[in-house]
């Protein structure tokens, strides 16, 4: 971050107090945003793991009060000490803080502090007393003098937040914890119905989600992570499997209506969340069914068709009109759209088109060569099923691996993935390699196709060459390198790329006033997702190319309050919520090198699977989820790490 | 692979399953940790903090009860720190606290006040500034008084992991945590008192025990409840000759201390000043009380007279599923030794009765084929026609926790919602009087289904003969539950997983109550339900002593042990008295014998048929032609006002005796207080009967009684009083070889569209005599109609506006409740209502075809 006054984050003490500030030292964390919002200033930050001062007005005592103050009004009051203790904490500084304060109170502040930090059951009362006892330890002299005060103490301003490394790396911000304390506590439908807060599609995300949480879980610095993705599986089958009619509260019926271009995640997730503050949506889809890539991109053994029509259902039943078979730019254009009286439009288009691996003949039309989407694109729309017996695959994300995997269930029984890289570079899920692996699909790393052998315009096979690592590139990983005189052949019935994909972005004629990008994405500002023209919003691979389907619903999330904003005549910011969401992320809450201080090795639930020798001829679904008893245990495992951030601010 | 780990805790090595939890190593190894929130039954909540423990080589201690042990794990639960931090944790729970413990209910037995004791902490250290919370004053037998909460979360746990109900929640942040109903006061559940049980400190309290004792005051008397089949083991709490309270403990109960509404609040009939004091005789219009002696003697003078005059056949007697084993034992004595003859029934001739039949027909059953605890390892559970909320409720607890917790397959087949709905994964809404037609419509789909499997079975072509005329196109249009539904539940069941069959009053009143029996006993025996352990057919018990009564022969067809007339010369042999060998009248025989004149004495045992009998106004016009009448009762019934002879009986609180509870439990139950003044045991009442009329009987002590039944009865050759103990002894009823039974279905019409039928059933707060003399009625004493929100709509009928229900020239009225829980076309009224006496439409069945009107 830089230059500060003092501060005491992650372990690391830097005092700057009194020096001049260009010998002022490096201090943690790294990035702490300069600016809250506008002209307001972040002059001093407290969290979980210490205190950071950059200016001097901040006064320690008041900031230390209103973190309390904070602390005390987020703690679940689910545990004797944090309910309690954090309480009396409040009021020794409160009495401080008002110019009656004793010696007394410090005292009880110092102690009550370290056995509350010790005792809490989970994380605000483990973490919250931390920053006051680091400033009562390196500003001892400010409490001291205030205790001689006989004035109260004004008020700075603050603004806290309430947050999770879960939580913080989820791009919906969904409160893990808590839907995680609800299965633990047996209250499933309210859990799910927490979880669709913030996630339109929470039985696809349940399944097909990367999830970031589980890789920024701090059980995971103990033992395993909690399966937060298969828990909120768990709660959304529930619900289907006992045939409960979802609790969905919308606001009142509004004038405005709203036209959604494509019912993929981002799409539906904007027209869920307009539906639910009472706009009247209507989406346009292209395909016969709806759920964009989730549906046509993900193979039904990984997400059955039923799920994702189950959740597009729920949103319809609030409401959403959603009309298939019609491809926007040429059925309906944008005008019309407006014409026909919606005043606001979202453009959630996907990525489907196939990017070009760059060897000749790739557009020659030959037969047995299959774009990697189109390939899963058929299979899942029941069309033409490729034949043959040997399959080859360009790539390493998750598209290569759902074709591999594929393959085996429309009659391939020689499945391989080609990939230039070697396995730990893979984009793909590594829970998805390893499925590919038991199900028997050949890996050929450090390989890359050269050109295309066919015969009667028929592929026949693929030239490939060897490669290897040499240095790391832009994206950090190692930058493969042709080994000369290598090259070799590998037979094949069918060839597929699946290196990437475009968005197509045809809808967007010149003169639609829609700025795009050179890589043909939309350009969009960040907080709103508000295009160039007046009125248009987009978010989803549409604006950053393809990317995971979580990164869509937030989107469709974020537009969703932009454009309610839009429609009531409001100035489009970003709300305090997702701005301190944004800050905090900035800040980093996980610590992968956190050391706990508990003792861990509960083991993990584990989820059942259909057997690898029968699942690789059935698209039916190969992971088989938890039962009630294994996603209470695993719910019982979550540390519910909720931790108080709270930031000083100036207004300049 | 081992799975388990060996720890060690304060020094002392331990070896335990890999799961278990730190606090329940300790305990095994009779270490004693510090516990506030921690129950047995309940996941741990792990808010109190008492129960921390250190772990070698970790900085922060953990608490014990959340905390599964770890191989090689050093364990210290005592130290200066661990005793500093629980001091502290006990200091903050006395933060604000009421020092109001003279006048707690909860003083005595209160957490919070030993842990200070034993902590020896005498100062309150902290005070925070709060205003007192609203205590709940409205809702009816719970009070919540959240200044003396500690907020540990029992009462949350309880009432939503074991009962389902979720009616009560956390609130609020920080120190304003508040435990609250769900939508704020008053609470609306269930009101089973399982929240004030758990309550470790004053915070839940028994409105109707409030101020009545001191903890230490109240002497514990182990008994049996004596509402439902389940059989829940209770604590009589008694001070000063009174009942003041129901307990149960978890540690020795096999109902792990839960109760429900009926069971812990429903015992205010005890104490009841409205109980039968005096024994009464009619002299011309008017009863008047008399002592023992000349109530007995004129009564056995009188009846010695019809004896002798009409002969015994003139006789009859009508037992009661309320009473003991060993009244009831003695009831059927007394007409078979003593009068000779066998008309002898009772109220279940309308219902269970034909339970015995149908499970002899085809498993060779003679009760329930396994215990609740089948419930317990079942993957699947199919109920059909049953509330069991309702009807037993500690079953519904077993249901509800496999489907919720275990991700058992539950399917609910029921004409109505109900509870158990919510937890199902199918719902079969069938049309009321179905119930064989949808079983047997179930058996043919898993016989098309599975014809290999079938073709393997050497007697199934048996049951497929009773099946030919089948079409389930036809049973789905007549029962109204789709095709695909039926065939859901037959690929379910023809998995053949572990599981249970449950069945209730739907199935015991149908009109073919014993071909249903018999189809779900093929339908068990065809889904291996009940040819293995942990699987079973398992009935539904609504009333205590059901099982009891009929194994006690209380029926006209059968001797005691369900042996036939031929096979009675044992009991002729330790009764000295030939037996007659011709059956008996049944129930309805019996009223048609009393019109007909050709029957001219009843003798009733705590049964009442002008409440709990079909056709009650034929009863009042019998019971008018008797010549000889006598009721024994605890209360001054409908018929005791017509009664010739009035014997006040005692409660279930006054005596000792045994019950039977459905799975077939035979359990103990020992007086708690004295006999209320002139009331006598009914087993005592009959022993001097017996005695006037000439027969010597002299039982000193219902063991004597228990010692003869379980000589002459084979299911109960097993025990003898001294072996049951504190639970009982459940009994096989294994008595033949499962085999598949044909069976006749009776044509059920479909209904016309637009006309309504009524259903009747069990609510849960009223279940007869005992609950309307209770304090239950505190919940409601007026009976109401169900009616479906769009039925209600057409008819123009607002939320309790009166409506009319009339069938056949008979009319009934009571106050609507709209709901989606009946569907179109069905009203439902409980019954055992004083005010809404729907036996009178629906007779001898759960159902019948009304017409609805507002008003």
């Amino acid at each position: 971050m830089g230059k500060v006054l003092f501060s005491s984050w992650a372990h690391k003490v830097i005092d700057n107090r009194g020096k001049a500030p260009e010998t002022f030292q490096e201090a943690e964390p790294k990035k702490l945003p300069e600016i809250f919002a506008g002209n307001k200033k972040i002059i001093g930050f407290m969290g979980w793991d210490g205190v950071v001062l950059k200016d001097e007005s901040v006064n320690i005592v008041d900031m230390a009060r209103a973190y309390l103050e904070a602390v005390q009004g987020a703690s679940c009051g689910r545990c004797i000490p944090c309910r309690i203790g954090t309480r009396i904490m409040l009021e020794a500084i409160n009495r401080i803080c008002s110019g009656k304060g004793k010696k007394e109170d410090l005292e009880t502040l110092e102690r009550l502090g370290q056995e509350i930090l010790t005792s809490a059951k989970c994380e605000i009362g483990k973490s919250g007393p931390l920053p006051l006892l680091h400033a009562l330890t390196h500003f001892k002299t400010a409490f001291e003098k205030q205790l001689t005060e006989k004035e109260e103490l004004p008020k700075g301003n603050y603004h806290f937040q309430v947050t999770a490394p879960c939580m913080d790396a989820c791009p919906v911000h969904l409160d893990v914890p808590s839907y995680v304390e609800l299965i633990k506590n047996l209250r499933f439908e309210d859990s799910l119905s927490l979880i669709r807060e913030r996630n339109a599609l929470p039985g696809v995300c349940g399944r097909v989600c990367i999830r970031p949480c589980e890789f920024h879980c701090r059980r995971a610095n103990l033992d395993d992570p909690i399966q937060i993705k298969t828990l909120k599986r768990f709660v959304a089958d529930y619900e289907i499997e006992h045939e409960i009619v979802p609790q969905i509260k919308s606001e009142a019926k509004k004038e405005h209506k709203v036209a959604v271009v494509g019912a993929g995640p981002a799409g539906l997730a904007c027209a869920l969340y307009l539906s639910l503050r009472g706009y009247p949506v209507k989406i346009f889809e292209t395909l016969p069914e709806g759920g964009g890539m989730a549906a046509v991109g993900i193979p039904d053994y990984r997400l059955p068709r039923n799920i994702l029509q189950y959740e597009i259902d729920v949103i319809r039943k609030l409401g959403v009109e959603i009309q298939y078979n019609t491809r926007v730019g040429k059925d309906i254009t944008l005008e019309e759209m407006k014409a026909q009286g919606f005043r606001a439009i979202f453009i959630g288009v996907g990525a489907h088109l196939s990017k070009k691996m760059g060897v000749d003949g790739e557009d020659a039309g030959y037969q047995g060569f299959v774009k990697g989407v189109d390939f899963l694109r058929d299979i899942n729309l029941g069309k033409e099923i490729y034949k043959g017996k040997k399959l080859l695959v360009v790539g390493g994300g998750n598209v290569a691996i759902d074709c591999v995997r594929s393959a085996f269930r429309v009659g391939f029984t020689d499945s391989n993935i080609v990939y230039r890289r070697s396995r730990a570079e893979m984009p793909a899920d590594p829970v998805e390699i390893e499925d590919a692996e038991i199900e028997g699909v050949n890996f050929h790393f450090l390989t890359l196709p050269t050109r295309i052998i066919t015969e009667k315009n028929r592929v026949k096979a693929v030239e490939c060459i060897r490669m290897e690592l040499g240095e790391p590139d832009a994206s950090g990983r190692r930058r493969p390198v042709e080994v000369k005189g290598s090259e070799f052949i590998i037979e094949t019935d069918v060839l597929i790329p699946a290196i990437g994909q475009d968005v197509d972005l045809s809808l967007l004629p010149e003169g639609s006033g829609v700025e795009k990008t050179k890589w043909s994405t939309i350009v969009v500002d960040a907080d709103s997702m508000a295009t160039s023209q007046e009125g248009i919003f987009s978010g989803g691979d549409c604006v950053t190319g393809p990317d995971v389907l979580v990164g869509a619903l937030a989107a469709g999330y974020d537009a969703a309050i932009a454009i309610d904003q839009y429609l009531t005549g409001q100035k489009m910011i970003l709300p305090d919520f997702r701005r301190e969401e944004k800050i905090v992320k900035e800040i980093g809450v996980y610590d992968k090198n956190e050391k706990l201080g508990i003792v861990g090795g509960v083991p993990k639930s584990k989820m059942g699977h259909l057997p690898p020798q029968t699942r690789i001829h059935t698209f039916d679904e190969v992971e088989l989820g938890f039962t009630p008893d294994k996603a209470i245990r695993e719910a019982e495992r979550c540390l519910r790490c909720y931790r108080v951030a709270l930031y000083a601010t100036k207004t300049e | 692979m081992n799975d388990n780990v060996t720890i060690t805790i304060d020094g002392k090595g331990i070896s335990v399953p890999k799961e278990t939890t730190i606090l329940a190593a300790a305990r095994a190894l009779g270490i004693e940790i510090p516990t506030l929130c921690y129950h047995p039954k309940l996941l741990p909540i792990g808010s109190c903090r008492l129960c921390l423990v250190e772990i070698e080589g970790y900085e922060k201690p953990v608490a014990s009860c959340t905390t599964p042990v770890v191989d090689a794990m050093k364990v210290t639960t005592q130290s200066e720190k661990l005793l500093a931090l629980r001091k502290e944790a006990i200091q903050f729970m006395l933060v604000n606290h009421p020092l109001d413990c003279p006048i707690c209910d909860k003083g005595g037995e209160c957490r919070l006040q030993d842990l200070a004791f034993e902590f020896g902490l005498d100062q309150e250290v902290f005070k925070i500034a709060a205003s007192p919370l609203l205590i709940d004053y409205l809702s009816p037998l719970v009070e919540r008084n959240n200044n003396r909460c500690v907020r540990c979360g029992r009462c949350v746990s309880v009432c939503n992991e074991i009962q389902g109900e979720m009616a009560i929640e956390w609130v609020n942040h920080g120190y304003d945590t508040e435990i609250l109903p769900r939508g704020g006061y008053p609470l609306n559940c269930e009101f089973c008192g399982q929240c004030i049980a758990h309550c470790p400190v004053g915070a839940l309290l028994n409105r109707p025990f409030k101020y009545k004792a001191r903890a230490w005051e109240l002497e514990k008397i182990h008994s049996v409840c004596p509402y439902c089949g389940g059989g829940c083991a209770i604590e009589l709490n008694v001070r000063k000759n009174k009942v003041l309270r129901i307990t149960s403990s978890y540690e020795d109960t096999h109902n792990q201390g839960n109760l429900c509404g009926r069971g812990n609040f429903g015992f205010g009939f005890i104490n009841n000043n409205n109980r039968l004091h005096s024994p009464l005789i009619k002299r011309r219009k008017d009863q008047v009380p008399v002592t023992w002696e000349d109530a007995l003697g004129s009564a056995s003078e009188q009846l010695k007279k019809i004896l002798k005059s009409s002969g015994p056949e003139s006789i009859a007697g009508l037992g009661s599923p309320r009473v003991s084993n060993e009244d009831n034992y003695l009831f059927q004595k007394f007409f078979r030794a003593v009068i000779g003859t066998n008309n002898i029934d009772s109220s279940v001739h309308f219902n269970y009765r034909n339970l015995e039949r149908g499970l002899r027909a085809t498993l060779g059953l003679s009760a329930s084929s396994h215990g609740f605890d089948a419930l317990e390892k079942a993957q699947v559970i199919f109920v059909l026609g049953a509330d069991v909320r309702a009807e037993s409720p500690p079953a519904a607890l077993k249901i509800m926790k496999m489907a919720r917790v275990h991700g058992s397959t539950l399917v609910v087949a029921n004409p109505r919602k109900t509870k158990l709905d919510k937890f199902a994964n199918v719902h079969l809404r069938y049309r009321p009087g179905t119930e064989l037609l949808l079983v047997a419509g179930i058996l043919k789909a898993v016989g098309e289904k599975n014809k290999d499997l079938l073709d393997n079975i050497p007697q199934f072509p048996v049951l497929k003969k009773s099946l030919e005329g089948i079409i389930l196109q036809e049973i789905s249009e007549v029962t109204g539950v789709p095709l695909e539904q039926i065939y859901q539940v037959a690929t379910i069941l023809a998995k053949r997983e572990t599981g249970c069959i449950v069945f209730g009053y739907e199935v015991f009143t149908h009109q073919q109550a014993k071909e249903v029996v018999v189809s779900l006993g093929n339908l068990a025996f065809l889904s291996e339900k009940v040819s293995q352990k942990d699987r079973g057919l398992i009935p539904i018990i609504a009333k205590n002593n059901v099982q009891g009564m009929l194994d006690m022969g209380v029926m006209p067809d059968l001797l005691p042990g369900y042996q036939q007339f031929e096979k009675g010369a044992p009991f002729e042999k330790v009764w000295r008295q030939p037996i007659p060998k011709q059956p008996g009248k049944n129930a309805e025989a019996i009223l048609q014998g009393i019109l007909d004149g050709k029957i001219k004495a009843l003798y009733l045992m705590g049964c009442d048929p002008l409440m709990e009998f079909p056709f009650p106004d034929k009863w009042e016009e019998a019971s008018d032609k008797l010549e000889w009448l006598a009721v024994q009762d605890i209360f001054y019934t409908e018929v005791a006002t017509k009664a010739d002879y009035v014997f006040p009986a005692v409660t279930f609180a006054e005596k000792e005796g045994t019950f039977t509870s459905g799975e077939r439990r035979v359990q103990k139950f020992f007086p708690g207080i004295s006999p209320y003044r002139s009331a006598l045991p009914d087993w005592e009442i009959i022993q001097r009967l017996s005695q006037l009329m000439g027969y010597p009987m002299a039982y000193a002590h219902p063991k004597a009684i228990m010692n003869e039944i379980t000589s002459l009865v084979p299911q109960y050759n097993e025990i003898t009083y001294e072996r049951l103990g504190r639970n009982g002894i459940t009994l096989s009823s294994t008595e033949g070889i499962p085999h598949f039974t044909p069976f006749s279905i009776n044509k059920v019409a479909k209904p016309k569209p637009g006309s309504f039928t009524l259903i009747t059933g069990t609510a849960f707060f009223h279940s007869g005599t005992l609950s309307t003399n209770s304090g239950l009625t505190v919940l409601g004493s007026k009976a109401w109609v169900e009616i479906n929100s769009e039925d209600a709509g057409s008819l123009e009928i607002h939320e309790g506006d009166p409506v009319t229900i009339s069938s056949a020239g008979k009319a009934i009225s009571a106050a609507a409740k709209i709901t989606s829980a009946v569907p179109r076309g069905v009203v439902f009224v409980p019954n055992n209502f004083r005010d809404v006496q729907v036996n009178q439409l629906v007779a001898n069945q759960n159902y019948c075809p009304v017409e609805v009107t507002k008003g």
